[in-house]
């Protein structure tokens, strides 16, 4: 179980997240548009960005006295990858040693993926597209059988033949899963988990997803709202039942904006 | 030797940057230096070959230094955000990242400073037609290892700089720091910047006791050519005080280290991935 308790965290003395408590402790989609701080978040639950205050529990133990510890978090953040300038092969070879993770799986799953073994053996990760470094980040996260996988945007500038794929690996993984996204045409596709909103460097929730996908978006407080939250300084809510705008007929979360204009108008 | 270290200098000495500055740039010039700059073969005394060697050995190997250094501090600078996952996260645990990290960056330098060494001698023997054998072999190696361990402090103490004041884009000019200051201490050959200097610029102390323990004799504190081939009078350098200088600023950088590491806030590797 990953816990965070009123975590503040941010850059260059910008605060970027606002005392954010959650849990996440089974499949979880973190939904927000850019910039709401997503990938801040991922990054404060795998170390790479230190809290101002607050704490963050990850199996009972704080982050901040976690060391040396394989298989409890992994993570495709690029950041942890560009470590070293080896190829591929080499960047799978390490981190599936250094995280106890499946080698021989890992290389398969670059094969499905369509990941030629010139560009395994021979190309750094830099070198590769931004699709294809998302895949070899996701992949290598999901092979290294961590207790907790957490994924930034693993969809992003992927084909809808690789989405599907790697959709399919996600949801066969075991294990607590967070990812992070602002496409909604997961909704749909992951209904059984739980998710969290996430605005302006806040978080919303819990919601179960299949709640999520029959709600709708409307302005102002209300009573029997299923979430409430506030974009733009304006208040909003989800609803089960009423006039609104469903969240799935965005394609990207970024739009929410235009939305809440729409909706409050 | 674990995969971390193994795969960590594989990186570095496949580095293109790493190889042109540190060996074909330095190669370059000490194909210069001995056929150009120096006093033709044939009846050339053996203490002038000597003394030339150690010279180019102990001057352009200083070169060679401050180009890996740069590439370390490339290095280190990607590092760092990673390091952070990669010590809570995974096998490496901080103590073993951080003797990982050193042992490789030090066998790196090692191995540049080897390649320098064998072409040196090579080359010598081509010009003169003489082996000409290091004075202190084992204090002499002793001597790469500290401008390896320099080396390696200084190009993390750059390289977290550039986060600390968090300009990334910096990185270019920070990382080449180690050469300007190289450089200077290179100038010593010709000028001599006084007794300070010598100890205040941990290049030129360095510079000092190479050339001290491949050549047998204690070096001028500057205008190394007037002192050696002209017989001008010029103060010599105090070794152990070169060495206490060393010392004094391996204590500096590691404090840096730590006061840096208390400051700094990771930027995305993006940030610095496409400058």
């Amino acid at each position: 179980m990953i816990e965070l308790v009123e975590v503040h965290a941010g850059y260059d003395g910008e605060e970027v997240l606002h005392g954010i408590s959650c849990v996440f402790d089974s499949k979880h989609l973190l939904l927000g548009p850019n910039g709401s701080g997503k990938t801040t978040l991922i990054k404060v639950i795998t170390g790479l960005v230190p809290i101002d205050s607050g704490r963050v529990v990850i199996d009972g133990k704080d982050l901040r006295s976690i060391y040396g510890e394989p298989g409890l978090v992994a993570t495709n953040v690029e950041d942890v990858y560009a470590m070293l300038g080896v190829s591929v092969r080499d960047l799978a070879r390490l981190f599936m040693d250094l995280t106890g993770g499946d080698l021989d799986q890992a290389l398969a799953m670059f094969e499905e993926f369509g990941l030629k073994p010139r560009d395994i053996n021979r190309r750094k990760l830099w070198e590769l597209s931004a699709g294809q470094r998302k895949i070899v980040t996701s992949v290598l996260a999901l092979c290294s059988c961590a207790k907790h996988v957490v994924l930034d945007e693993p969809f992003e500038q992927l084909d809808p033949a690789r989405k599907a794929l790697l959709l399919k690996k996600i949801t066969e993984y075991r294990g607590t899963i967070i990812i992070s996204t602002h496409e909604t045409w997961l909704i749909p596709a992951l209904r059984t988990w739980s998710a969290y909103l996430m605005f302006e460097g806040r978080v919303y929730g819990r919601i179960d997803v299949e709640k999520l996908q029959r709600s709708k978006l409307v302005p102002n407080r209300v009573e029997e709202a299923l979430l409430t939250f506030t974009i733009s300084g304006r208040e909003f809510s989800i609803v089960e039942t009423g006039e609104g705008k469903a969240l799935t007929d965005l394609i990207t979360l970024d739009r929410v904006y235009e939305l809440a204009m729409e909706v409050s108008s | 030797m674990t995969l971390f270290l193994k795969l960590k200098v594989k990186s570095l000495v496949t580095n293109k940057h790493l190889l042109f500055w540190s060996v074909f740039f330095v190669e370059f010039w000490l194909i210069m230096w001995f056929f150009v700059f120096s006093r033709e073969g044939g009846e050339v005394p053996i203490e002038y070959v000597e003394t030339n060697t150690a010279t180019a050995f102990a001057f352009l190997g200083l070169i060679a230094a401050a180009s890996v250094a740069i590439s370390l501090t490339y290095s280190s600078a990607f590092q760092i955000a990673g390091a952070r996952y990669v010590t809570k996260f995974t096998k490496l645990s901080p103590r073993r990242y951080a003797i990982e990290d050193f042992a490789a960056n030090l066998v790196v330098f090692l191995i540049i400073l080897a390649i320098f060494y064998i072409s040196t001698m090579v080359i010598t023997w081509i010009k003169y037609r003489v082996w000409v054998v290091p004075k202190y072999p084992l204090m002499l190696f002793g001597a790469l290892v500290m401008g390896g361990i320099l080396a390696h402090l200084l190009s993390y103490d750059l390289g977290l700089l550039v986060f600390a004041i968090r300009k990334p884009k910096s990185l270019t000019f920070i990382a080449m720091l180690p050469l300007m200051i190289a450089f200077v201490a290179y100038a010593a050959l010709w000028t001599d910047f006084g007794v300070v200097a010598t100890y205040v610029n941990p290049f030129h102390a360095y510079a000092s006791i190479v050339c001290y323990t491949f050549l047998g004799k204690v070096p001028p504190i500057g205008r190394y050519f007037e002192y050696f081939f002209g017989g001008a009078e010029i103060e010599l350098v105090d070794l152990r005080l070169a060495l206490f200088s060393l010392m004094l600023w391996y204590i500096a950088l590691l404090l840096g280290n730590v006061l840096l590491l208390r400051r700094v806030k990771v930027v995305s590797i993006h940030e610095i991935a496409h400058m």
